[in-house]
């Protein structure tokens, strides 16, 4: 066998080789392509503001991951953290309050987080199914939401009481047990 | 009347400034920023209003105790400085300002200044002889 038969040999066993992985690859990468598409990073103007009759107030630090495709809701993903320490409520004795262990005792507890397990469509509107943390309590939590222009809208209530932050007793008795929460997250790919 | 006027008017410019220099040097030297909520005009104006009121009341208070209107109205006007502080206590910033509990130590002082300054202008002013 001459040295160009042998190259020509191993031209054609590459092509051979090459062609599945070509394929292989194209559809690996399409995967992937499609995976980023559902991803979304928090944009720096989102807003978590919190209301009631006194105190209110917003969280400025929120953070976590976002997988979300109108289309594909089965792969839908909210995986998202609020630093506690991040409160105001325009007070500073209210804000080191908040902080304390009587409330948020964010030196032990310094995240609020919510993890969805999955996500529905109702009507115009989606719900995400999860668990909510907060003060160190987790519960099975409903958080409804709209998605449009690149924004994620959500209004619900949470009642304090269901995650041990602060009481009925005292001065705390003041505080509602319900808190409006109102988040607004801007989201760029 | 006119010498009080001058007196409430001179320690109110002069805790306005006050105000303004110790508000600069707190803000720089703990970077926060408070301008959204005590500007350079709410500062100077509230310093002055604060004292032409005191100089009215001490009219009013020298008409009434004559001679024995400086041992009253110092104490009355101290009382109520210190009253005053619950201003900044409870005052709830707009959401956006960062940092509110640092507010206090912004604005407390401030609210010694007019005091301050109207005691320290007194001997130079002295006391009311004619109404």
């Amino acid at each position: 066998m001459e040295i160009c038969d042998i190259a020509t040999l191993i031209l054609w066993n590459m092509k051979k080789i090459a062609l599945p992985f070509l394929i292989a690859s194209t559809l690996l990468f399409s995967a992937f392509t499609a995976f980023n598409a559902a991803q979304w990073k928090i944009a720096e103007d989102y807003s978590i503001k919190f209301s009631s009759k006194d105190p209110s107030g917003v969280f400025n630090s929120l953070k976590g991951e976002i997988v979300f495709d109108p289309n594909d809701l089965a792969a839908a993903r909210f995986d998202v953290v609020v630093d506690v320490n991040s409160i105001n409520t325009g007070n500073g004795m209210k804000n080191k309050h908040a902080k304390s262990e009587k409330w948020f005792d964010a030196a032990i507890y310094p995240d609020i987080k919510f993890k969805s397990n999955k996500v529905l469509a109702i009507a115009d509107a989606y719900q995400a199914v999860g668990v909510l943390e907060i003060h160190g309590i987790s519960k099975e939590f409903t958080m409804p939401f709209t998605f449009a222009n690149s924004t994620f809208k959500s209004s619900f209530d949470v009642n304090r009481l269901d995650f041990n932050v602060g009481t009925t007793e005292g001065m705390s008795a003041k505080v509602p047990p319900t808190l409006k929460v109102d988040v607004t997250v801007p989201v760029t790919r | 009347m006119k010498k009080i006027f001058i007196h409430s008017l001179l320690a109110g410019v002069l805790a306005g400034i006050a105000s303004l220099v110790y508000n600069h040097f707190y803000c720089a030297a703990l970077m926060v920023d408070f301008s959204k909520v005590i500007g350079f005009a709410a500062v100077l104006g509230s310093s002055v209003f604060g004292t032409v009121i005191a100089g009215l009341g001490y009219y009013v208070l020298w008409r009434k105790w004559g001679v024995k209107v400086d041992v009253w109205f110092n104490a009355i006007f101290i009382l109520l400085s210190l009253i005053s502080f619950m201003g900044p206590l409870i005052a709830r910033l707009p959401l956006e300002v960062l940092s509110p509990e640092l507010f206090v130590g912004a604005t407390i002082p401030m609210h010694l200044f007019p005091v301050i300054f109207w005691l320290a202008l007194k001997p130079i002013f002295g006391q009311e002889t004619k109404g």
